[in-house]
C-alpha cells in the first residue's frame, strides 16, 4: 500500500505513484480524437464516477481507495491529454497559455536534439504520430491489467459502440514477457524512484537510490531544489495553484520504440555477450556489470579488459549519471518509466510512458543533453547512447528506432473534473 | 472550456499554433548554442513612464549599470559554476539590455540552472526590465510585490526564449522547405516563395540571428577545459 500524509494520493493517477501493480502484465493504449466536445467531456467525466463496479474509473495512487469488496482491483486506467486534446475539449486559450511551451510545441518541433532524426525522424513515424495527423491525436487512455483479463478489449469495444464523442484512431497492446525481459533480453525494471513521503509496503523490495522530491513528478509540490526554487508551475489560470486544472497532474512522453532484435543478436554474436551488456550498462539480469562500481572509474572494468569509458557511456549510466559534472547543479532529471514490450506482426519493441513534472528539463534533458549528445561529460561529448540513441550513418548499430512520440498531460482527478465541466 | 460547445475539433485545433516559439528541429545546435537575449529597459518616472517613444534616460541606464556592477562577483562565480557557458556578455544597445552568450546544452536545462545560480542577480536585473513579469503576475507586481524569477522558473524560461532573437535556418532554403511543409502552395516561383517566407517570418518577429562562425565547432566548454587542464 502506498501511504503518505502530505501526498494527495487519492488525486494523483495510480500509474504515476503506485504504478500499475505487479499483476499488470498487459496494457492497451487507445489513441482517440475528440469529434464531439460535449459528449467527450461527458465521457471523460464518467471516469470520475466513484460508484463501485464502475469499469473505466481513472485509477488513483491511493490503493486503499482502489479496492472493491475488500479486494484490490487489478485494473488500472490512466488518462493522458495532448495540447491539441485540451484545446479540442474546450479548454480556453487563457488556460492553455499557462502550459509549458515544450508541451504545446510537441515532439515534432523538438526532434532534432532528441535524436529523432534520420531513421528516427517524425516523417517515418506510425501514421497517427506524423505531422499530418498530429492535430487529431487528442486523448490517450491506457488500461493496465493481468495477462488473462480482457478489460482493454472491452474498453475498445465500448468506445466503438457507444457515443463517446471520440473516435478511436488506433490502439496498441503491450505484454509483459517471460521473466520480465524486454525484447533484447534485458530484465526490464520499471523506473520507480523512491519518492519522499510515499511509503512502500513493508513486504515490497526497497527501491535503490536516493529519495526524490514529489514535485519532480507531481505538479504543485516541492521539487528537488526545495526552497531555493519553487516547484514547477502548476498550469491553469486560477490564482491559487490548488484551484488550477494542473494541480496534482504530471506530464509524460508516450514513446513507441521499435527494437531490431535480429540486428542486436547478430551484433552480439559478432562482438560477444559482454559487449552487448556493456551497451546497456547492466547484465541481462539487470545487475551491475562491475559491482565495484562505475564511480570507482571502472577499475573492475579494467580487470576485464574493458575501457572504463564504455561503462560511463552505457545506456544506464547516461540515463542516470552519477555526477552531472558540467553544471555544478546536481540536476538529477529523474523520470518515472512505465514501459511494456509490444509484439505486432511485423515488429517488436517497447511502448513507454516517461513521466515527469517538466518535459523540457527532465525528459528532454535526459534524452537530449545526456543520451544523444552527452554534454554532461567531456569524455563522452559528441557520442550518443549506444543502445537506444541515434547512431548517425552507422545503421549497423541502430538497434532502436523511434516509431512515434506524443507529449501528454496526465491530470489529477480534481484537474480532470475542471477540464470536463 | 466553455468555448468548446458547438465548436468542431478543427476549429479548436487552430488555436494550437505555437510556431512563434523557437524550434529545436535542427540536430546541429546542441553544442555552442547562441543566446541573444534582448530585454527592453524599463523607463522610470523621470523618463515619462509609459511613453515608449521617449528614449531611456542616461540616468536610468546609469542606475542599471551600478546595480549590475554590485553583482559582478556573483555573476562571474555563477557563470563559472554553470560550466556550460563559453562566453557571455551584457551590452546596452539603444533602449535594450542585451545578454549574449554561447553555451552548451538545451536552453531549457540551461535557463533552469541559470535560475538556480543566478536567480538573485536576475531579480536585480529584471527590476529594470519593462515586460517582466508575465501578464499573469502584473497585478501582484503593481501592488509592490516583486515577482522573483526563482518563484517562477518555468515562466522565466519561456520569457527568456521569447526574448531570444530566433536564429534563421543556416540554409535559408530550409526555411522555404518548412513553409512548403506547412502547405504553402508550390509552384515555379521559388525565389518569390522564399521572399514571402522571409517577409512572413519578419512580420512575426522583426529580429533575426543570422549566423555565427565557430572557431572550434562541436567542442563543449567542458572538453576545452578538460584538454587545457583548467578543471571542469
Amino acid at each position: 500500500m502506498v501511504t503518505g500524509s502530505a501526498v494527495p494520493l487519492a488525486d494523483v493517477q495510480r500509474l504515476v505513484l503506485a504504478g500499475p501493480g505487479r499483476p499488470a502484465h498487459q496494457v492497451t493504449y487507445a489513441l482517440l480524437e475528440v469529434v464531439d466536445a460535449p459528449a467527450a467531456r461527458r465521457r471523460l467525466a464518467s471516469m470520475l464516477d466513484e460508484s463501485p463496479g464502475h469499469r473505466w474509473r481513472l485509477s488513483c495512487s491511493d490503493l486503499r481507495a482502489e479496492t472493491v469488496n475488500g479486494e484490490r482491483t487489478y485494473l488500472s486506467t490512466s488518462l493522458g491529454l495532448t495540447a491539441h486534446g485540451l484545446a479540442a475539449l474546450g479548454v480556453s486559450d487563457d488556460e492553455l497559455a499557462t502550459f509549458p511551451f515544450e508541451f504545446k510545441q510537441g515532439p515534432h518541433a523538438r526532434c532534432g536534439f532528441l535524436g529523432d532524426i534520420g531513421v528516427n525522424a517524425p516523417d517515418h513515424w506510425l501514421e497517427h504520430f506524423t505531422a499530418q495527423s498530429l492535430h487529431r491525436l487528442h486523448v490517450v487512455i491506457s488500461v493496465w491489467e493481468p495477462a488473462d483479463h480482457t478489460a482493454g478489449d472491452e474498453m475498445l469495444d465500448d468506445l466503438a459502440r457507444t457515443d463517446s464523442g471520440m473516435t478511436t484512431l488506433t490502439s496498441f497492446k503491450g505484454h509483459r514477457r517471460r521473466g520480465g525481459r524486454e525484447p533484447f533480453g534485458f530484465r526490464d525494471g520499471m523506473g520507480n524512484p523512491r519518492i519522499a513521503g510515499v511509503e512502500r509496503p513493508a513486504h515490497a523490495r526497497p527501491l535503490p537510490g536516493e529519495e526524490v522530491a514529489l514535485g519532480e513528478f507531481v505538479l504543485g509540490h516541492e521539487s528537488q531544489f526545495g526552497d531555493r526554487l519553487r516547484s514547477w508551475r502548476v498550469p491553469g489560470a486560477a490564482k491559487r495553484p490548488e484551484d488550477r486544472l494542473g494541480m496534482n497532474g504530471s506530464f509524460a512522453a508516450l514513446r513507441v520504440m521499435r527494437q531490431d532484435v535480429d540486428l542486436f543478436r547478430r551484433w552480439m554474436e559478432h562482438n560477444g555477450e559482454l559487449a552487448a551488456q556493456l551497451l546497456c550498462g547492466v547484465t541481462f539480469d539487470g545487475d551491475e556489470l562491475f559491482p565495484n562500481g562505475v564511480g570507482g572509474a571502472g577499475t573492475a572494468a579494467l580487470d576485464h579488459g574493458v575501457d572504463p569509458i564504455c561503462v560511463l557511456g552505457s545506456h544506464v549510466a547516461r540515463a542516470n549519471p552519477q555526477h552531472n559534472l558540467v553544471s555544478r547543479v546536481h540536476h538529477r532529471r529523474r523520470i518515472i518509466r512505465r514501459g511494456m514490450p509490444y509484439e505486432w506482426s511485423e515488429e517488436e519493441g517497447l511502448i513507454g510512458l516517461f513521466i515527469c513534472a517538466n518535459l523540457g528539463a527532465q525528459y528532454e534533458g535526459v534524452l537530449g543533453d545526456w543520451m544523444n549528445n552527452a554534454v554532461h561529460d567531456p569524455r563522452l561529448t559528441g557520442t550518443s547512447d549506444p543502445l537506444v540513441g541515434y547512431q548517425g550513418r552507422d545503421s549497423s548499430r541502430q538497434f532502436v528506432i523511434t516509431r512515434g512520440v506524443s507529449y501528454l498531460f496526465l491530470p489529477g482527478r480534481a484537474g480532470l473534473q475542471r477540464i470536463v465541466t | 472550456m466553455i468555448a468548446g460547445d458547438g465548436e468542431g475539433a478543427s476549429a479548436a485545433s487552430n488555436r494550437c499554433d505555437w510556431r512563434d516559439l523557437p524550434s529545436l528541429q535542427s540536430p546541429t545546435v546542441v553544442v555552442q548554442r547562441v543566446m541573444n537575449l534582448v530585454m527592453p529597459i524599463k523607463r522610470d518616472d523621470a523618463d515619462g513612464a509609459d511613453d515608449s517613444t521617449t528614449p531611456v534616460s542616461p540616468q536610468t541606464k546609469a542606475r542599471l549599470v551600478i546595480a549590475m556592477s554590485a553583482e559582478r562577483d556573483a555573476i562571474a562565480t555563477a557563470m563559472d559554476n554553470l560550466g556550460a557557458v563559453h562566453f557571455a556578455r551584457f551590452n546596452i544597445v539603444g533602449d535594450d539590455l542585451h545578454f549574449q552568450a554561447v553555451y552548451d546544452g538545451t536552453a531549457e536545462g540551461y535557463v533552469h540552472d541559470f535560475v538556480v545560480h543566478l536567480g538573485a542577480v536576475f531579480d536585480v536585473i529584471m527590476s529594470f526590465i519593462a515586460d517582466w513579469p508575465p501578464p499573469a503576475y502584473r497585478a501582484e507586481h503593481a501592488r509592490g510585490r516583486s515577482v522573483s524569477v526563482r518563484d517562477h522558473p518555468a515562466e522565466f524560461v519561456e520569457w527568456v526564449l521569447r526574448h531570444d532573437i530566433p536564429q534563421l535556418p543556416r540554409d535559408v532554403s530550409g526555411l522555404l522547405r518548412t513553409e512548403l511543409n506547412r502547405g504553402a502552395a508550390g509552384g515555379p516561383a521559388m525565389q518569390g516563395l522564399l521572399f514571402n517566407a522571409l517577409v512572413d517570418r519578419f512580420s512575426r518577429s522583426g529580429n533575426a540571428h543570422l549566423s555565427m562562425h565557430r572557431g572550434y565547432p562541436g567542442r563543449t566548454v567542458a572538453q576545452i577545459r578538460d584538454a587545457l587542464d583548467v578543471g571542469w
